[in-house]
This record gives structure tokens, C-alpha cells and sequence, in this order.
């Protein structure tokens, strides 16, 4: 079927198109709202600026299709194959796209507010800018297909309210990225690229951020209970009134970290670099800081009882007020 | 890339003569070659783009060496503001130039972002959210890219227009490069016709210019409130040129529109500092061309100290700048149900706090200045 037969029967009332050969057709700025093109074979098929709110794209085959600026607000795409497709711009607002295919996908700057997105692999997938406000993109915690973010760049993209509860997301790109808010608890971010992300409020429990660059990222109020941050690069980080209770930062490199009023109660901080940190006020109540680096940090007034010191450089830091291990306060 | 299609200063140069800024282009390359602000008309139009491109190769060998120079320079101006959209178009254009940089790489990693200072990050994102959420995204890319006559021009295909563009730069690119909304307005509607599907894009120009309008008002008051207080810098003296070659003067066509009526005069000199020259033996008898040498000497070093001294100062208030306004946002999130006069108040904490530092920086300077006499 050519692009001028589907139009012709498409305007005389024609609705349902599933199961047909589309392949390479050409639908550039067509008006085809509420189609059913479920399990068509739409393989390199030009799509752009295509009006398609609501469109049933269940099951097909969109690989190397060209949908940019398509409108796709409600469309039905779950489980289609979206490899190396265009969407560069595209409108997916509460779109479903659970279980998609999508790697190496362009969502450059595309709407996927609100969007469904569980089960995806968009892993090496281009969603630079793209808009994910509110999107689900969260992985059962047993079972079931965990959305696959591996690799993908994420610059500048805005997740804020999103959640990302058990996605893979190592080794991605997420530097600018706006996550506040997001529920990234058990989430991989091994190695990702945080830097000059904003995370206010966002709830990291448990996740693994494990090497992960975190430069400039802005933590305040965020929820970082038992996350792995081994090796973590947290430099210039903004981390105040953040909860890192029991989180494992063994290596973690804190440098001139403004972390006053967190909450690090036994958290691992084994060889830690925490020099010239900003930890006023802050818990670190049974904290575990053998040999971390604190020289020239400010620990005022922080509440350091039964912390574990042992081999700490604490050479130029302020103590004023600082309740110490053995429970004496620093005059 | 074959070799044929590989970019010469020549195909640079006339990439860089299409662009509207072109005399700016002019202007910042001239200083960067040689410390000069050529505002000559005449002058400008006899040399050619071409020379100061390879200058400009010679002169500044990498990119990580152009770009501070240029940056600098943009700070330095009266209206900064305009000029930096200039300067980041000439460092995109000659990042091809330098053989050892991988100009996408540089750009996303190493290319400064100023222009996203112009409202806090994420006042950017509320905003291109508000668009996408009313408008086609791309469609905003490619009328805002036209109208920054950015990207490739394949008017087959318009989407390919804007296929290396992010929204996260095209938005303040376009604030940048229309300072008043008048202005915005106009350019907009201009363009918006000459596109492919005209009435879809009028529908964008009515959404951005709905949406870009409040974000005009704050600016401006802001940039009142800046105008009225911030004193003018004095732009830093050329590194490649002695001292007294430097020529840094007014834009007569920046003043001419400057709403608040800037001092066209450049900053008066502060006193002369003290030389930092190690003394030698004074002969008996003074030659002047000894004389001579050193006067110019001791100019070049005080120079070049005016120079690092107001390079600190310029870090330092880009840094402070941040910091206030991230604390200001804390503030208000933190005192979301108390009055502002709250957040005033902890502002206010900061910059006293600051302040008392800054003077005690100086007390302990002044007892080792009074010590070392």
C-alpha cells in the first residue's frame, strides 16, 4: 500500500490499517488521528510533522522511521521496535511506550511528559533535552523488564517528578539534567555523569552511584539512605540537609562539599576526601571516617559521638562547638 | 570528510561574513590579534576577515587560550550582553580550525554556558517546558534557529535545519540575541511568514512570545537594578600588546541604545601602583634610552598587574553572583511559608558575612604592606 491509497481510503472512513506493509512510506505532515497501524511494517517511513494524537502503533515496526516533530500526544506505541528512529522534537505527551525498543533512538529535545515508559530499552538512546516531567520510567523490583538507560544521553533532559525507581542508567550522560524530585531509589547510576545536575529532593535510596561525577550537583534535601557512593567524585557538590545515613562512600571524593545539617549516621567514609567541607551542624553519629581526609573542613558544631576517627587528618579543621567521639565538646 | 570539504581559513572566514555580526566578529577579532578596539569604520572595512583569522590561529594557538581571551573581552564591554552570542559564533567556527581539538567534544565539555546565567537553571527548564507543553518543539527550534540564522539551510527539509541544535541553547541564544522585547517581537514575525507552513509557525511566534514576556519584565528590572549599581569595569589590557598600545574605548553604537546611559568614557586610570622591579644598581650617569626601557618596562608590569588583578575580580563576582543566587533559591525554598523579608534578611547575613571577610583580607594585607616598608 502506497501513501496515496492509505490517505484516499483513510478519507472515505477507513480506519484500521494493522498488519500492513508501510515500509519507506511517505506521510510527511498527514493528518492520520486515531489510526490503527498496530504490527505495521513502517520500517524507514517518513513521519514528520505527522499528526498522529492518539494513533495505534502497538507492536510495529518503526526502525529507522523518520517521526520528528510528529505529534504522538496519547498514542498507543508499546512494545514497537524504535531502533535508530527519529523522534528529534516529537510531541509523546502521555504517550505509551512501555517496553519499547529504542536504542540509539533521537528524542533530541522531544515531549515525553508524562509518557509510560516501563520496561523500555532505550539504552545509547539521544534524549538530550528532551522533556520527561512526571514520565513512568520505574522497573518492578523483582521481576518484569527493567527500563534500560545505558549509555544514554541525558544532557540538559528534564526528569524532574520522574520515576526511575530501579533503572539502569550507568555510564549515562545526565550532566544538567534536572532530576528534582525524582524517584531514582535502586536505580544503577554506576558511573553516569551527574555534573551540575539538580537533584533537590530526589530520593536515591539504595541506588548505586558507584564512580559515578557528581561535580556541582545540587543535593540539597536529598534522599541518599544506604546508596553506594565508592569512589563517587561529589566535588563542589551542594549536599545540605541531605540524608546519607548508612550510605557507603568508602573513597568518595567530598572536596569543599557544602554538606551542612546532613544526616551521616554510620555511614561508611572510610578514606574519604572531605577536605574543605562545609559539614556544620551536621549528623555523623557513629560514622565510619577512618583515614578520610578532613583537613580545612568545617565541622562546627557537628555531632561526631562515636564516630570512628581513627587515622582521620583533621589538620585545619574547625571543631568549634563539634561534639566529639568520646561525647567532650569542643570549646 | 574528504580533504576537498575540509574547513580552511578561507571557508571560515567566509562562513563568518555571512553572519550578521560580522563587523562585531571584526571588532573582537581585531583585539584579540591586536589589543586595538578598531571602531573606524574605514578602518574595519580594510582588513580582511581572512588575515585575522590566521592571526587570531597564530596568535592563540588553542582553543583553550581563545576562548578566556574572548570571554574576558566580552566582560569587559558595555554591552556584554550583545557580544557574547558573537564571541561564542566565532568560537564555534573556528573550533574547526584547531587541528588538536575535537570541536564537538569541546563545545560539550569545555564551551562556556554564560548565557544560561540569565535566569537560574531551573527557571530554563520550567520555561521550555511551558513551550513543549503548548507548542511542537521542533517547530520552536527551527523558527528560533532561523531567526538566529543558525544551522544549515536545506529549505527542503527544515527539520534537518536543527538536527545539531539543542533547545537548551537556542532559548538563551535568542534572549541574548534580543535584548528588548520589542525587538523579539518584531524579528519573530518576520521570519515566522517566510516558513514552510506559515500559519503553524505563527501559532509558535504567539506561544513564545506569551511565554518570554514576563521573563523580558524580570530581566529588565533586573538589568535596571544592575545598571544603577554595578560600577563599570574597566575591560583588562591586552596580553599580546605592551600597555601602552592598548586602545579600549566606547561603543558609540552600544552607548547611542543603552537605555541607562552608560558613561561612554572609558574608566578613568587608577594611580599608579608601586613597580615591582627587583632594583639595580642606578648608573651614574642616566641614559635615556635606559630610561626609556624601563618606563616602558615598569608600564608593561604594572600592566599586566591591572590585568590578573581585574581578571580575579571578574571571577569573583561571576562566582558570587552564582552562589547569591542559588542561596537565594534555597532561601525561598526553605522560607516558602514565611515572608521574604526573612530571605532578606539571610541575604543580607551572606553579604555581611562576605564583606567582613573581604576586610579582614584587607587588614592583614595592610600589616604586611606595613611591615615589608
Amino acid at each position: 500500500m502506497d501513501a496515496a491509497e492509505l490517505l484516499q481510503s483513510y478519507s472515505e472512513g477507513k480506519n484500521d490499517f494493522s498488519g500492513e506493509d508501510l515500509r519507506g512510506i511517505r506521510l510527511n505532515q498527514a493528518d492520520l488521528i486515531n489510526i490503527n497501524l498496530s504490527r505495521c511494517d513502517l520500517h524507514g517511513a517518513e513521519l514528520v510533522f505527522a499528526y498522529l494524537s492518539r494513533v495505534n502503533l502497538q507492536g510495529a515496526k518503526l526502525n529507522n522511521a523518520n517521526l520528528s516533530g510528529a505529534y504522538l500526544a496519547q498514542a498507543n506505541l508499546a512494545g514497537t521496535d524504535l531502533n535508530t528512529a527519529q523522534l528529534h522534537g516529537s510531541v509523546l505527551y502521555r504517550a505509551n511506550l512501555s517496553r519499547v525498543n529504542a536504542i540509539f533512538a533521537n528524542f533530541l529535545d522531544a515531549s515525553l511528559v508524562e509518557a509510560d515508559l516501563r520496561g523500555a530499552n532505550l539504552s545509547s538512546a539521544n534524549l538530550r533535552g528532551a522533556c520527561l516531567r512526571q514520565a513512568n520510567l520505574s522497573s518492578p523490583r523483582k521481576g518484569g523488564d527493567r527500563v534500560n538507560l545505558r549509555r544514554a544521553d541525558l544532557q540538559g533532559a528534564d526528569l524532574q517528578g520522574a520515576d526511575l525507581q530501579g533503572a539502569d542508567l550507568a555510564w549515562a550522560d545526565l550532566r544538567r539534567a534536572n532530576l528534582k524530585g525524582a524517584k531514582l531509589l535502586h536505580s544503577n547510576l554506576a558511573n553516569a555523569n551527574l555534573s551540575n545536575a539538580i537533584l533537590h529532593e530526589a530520593n536515591l535510596n539504595d541506588a548505586d552511584l558507584s564512580e559515578a561525577i557528581l561535580n556541582r550537583a545540587q543535593l540539597h534535601q536529598a534522599q541518599m539512605v544506604r546508596a553506594v557512593l565508592m569512589e563517587t567524585d561529589l566535588t563542589d557538590a551542594r549536599l545540605m540537609q541531605a540524608n546519607l545515613t548508612e550510605a557507603k562512600a568508602s573513597k568518595a571524593v567530598f572536596l569543599r562539599c557544602q554538606m551542612h545539617e546532613a544526616k551521616l549516621t554510620r555511614a561508611d567514609l572510610s578514606l574519604a576526601v572531605l577536605r574543605q567541607a562545609q559539614l556544620l551542624q551536621a549528623v555523623l553519629h557513629e560514622a565510619y571516617l577512618t583515614k578520610a581526609d578532613l583537613r580545612d573542613a568545617d565541622l562546627s558544631q557537628a555531632n561526631l559521638l562515636k564516630a570512628d576517627i581513627g587515622g582521620a587528618n583533621l589538620t585545619g579543621a574547625n571543631l568549634r562547638g563539634a561534639t566529639m567521639p568520646d561525647g567532650r565538646v569542643v570549646n | 570528510m574528504t580533504l576537498a570539504e575540509a574547513p580552511t581559513i578561507a571557508s571560515v572566514s567566509a562562513q563568518l561574513e555571512q553572519s550578521p555580526h560580522y563587523l562585531r566578529i571584526k571588532k573582537l577579532l581585531i583585539f584579540t590579534c591586536t589589543g586595538t578596539w578598531e571602531t573606524n569604520p574605514d578602518r574595519l572595512a580594510a582588513i580582511d576577515l581572512r588575515d585575522l583569522v590566521a592571526q587570531t590561529l597564530e596568535v592563540r594557538p588553542t582553543m583553550r587560550e581563545l576562548r578566556p581571551t574572548l570571554e574576558n573581552l566580552v566582560r569587559s564591554l558595555n554591552k556584554p550582553v550583545e557580544y557574547l552570542p558573537v564571541a561564542e559564533t566565532i568560537l564555534r567556527s573556528l573550533a574547526v580550525l584547531y587541528p588538536d581539538e575535537d570541536p564537538t567534544e569541546w563545545f560539550r565539555t569545555q564551551a562556556p554556558r554564560p548565557q544560561t546565567s540569565v535566569l537560574p537553571p531551573q527557571e530554563w527548564f520550567d520555561l521550555r517546558l511551558e513551550l513543549v507543553n503548548r507548542t511542537n518543539p521542533l517547530r520552536i527550534k527551527i523558527l528560533i534557529a532561523r531567526t538566529l540564522r543558525q544551522g544549515d539551510v536545506t529549505p527542503t527539509a527544515p527539520w534537518l535545519t536543527v538536527k545539531g541544535l539543542e533547545l537548551e541553547r537556542l532559548l538563551p541564544d535568542l534572549l541574548l540575541s534580543c535584548p528588548d522585547y520589542q525587538e523579539l517581537c518584531q524579528r519573530l514575525q518576520t521570519i515566522a511568514p517566510q516558513l514552510e507552513e506559515p500559519e503553524e509557525y505563527q501559532q509558535v511566534v504567539g506561544t513564545l512570545l506569551e511565554v518570554l514576556e514576563p521573563v523580558y519584565q524580570r530581566l529588565h528590572k533586573l538589568q535596571t537594578i544592575s545598571d544603577a549599581e554595578v560600577p563599570n569595569w574597566s575591560p583588562p589590557a591586552a596580553e599580546v600588546m605592551p600597555a601602552e598600545a592598548v586602545v579600549v574605548g566606547p561603543e558609540p553604537e552600544m552607548v547611542a541604545s543603552e537605555p541607562m546611559g552608560t558613561d561612554p568614557e572609558p574608566e578613568p586610570e587608577p594611580p599608579p601602583i608601586e613597580p615591582m622591579v627587583v632594583a639595580t644598581p642606578e648608573p651614574e650617569v642616566a641614559r635615556v634610552s635606559d630610561l626609556l626601557q624601563r618606563e616602558l618596562q615598569e608600564l608593561s608590569i604594572e600592566a599586566e598587574l591591572r590585568r590578573l588583578v581585574s581578571t580575579a575580580v571578574h571571577q569573583v563576582i561571576g562566582d558570587m553572583e552564582q552562589v547569591f543566587r542559588n542561596l537565594e533559591a534555597d532561601l525561598e525554598a526553605a522560607t516558602r511559608d514565611l515572608p521574604p523579608t526573612t530571605r532578606y534578611r539571610y541575604l543580607k547575613q551572606f553579604v555581611t558575612q562576605v564583606q567582613d571577610m573581604a576586610d579582614r583580607f584587607a587588614q592583614i594585607l595592610q600589616r604586611l604592606e606595613e611591615r615589608g616598608q
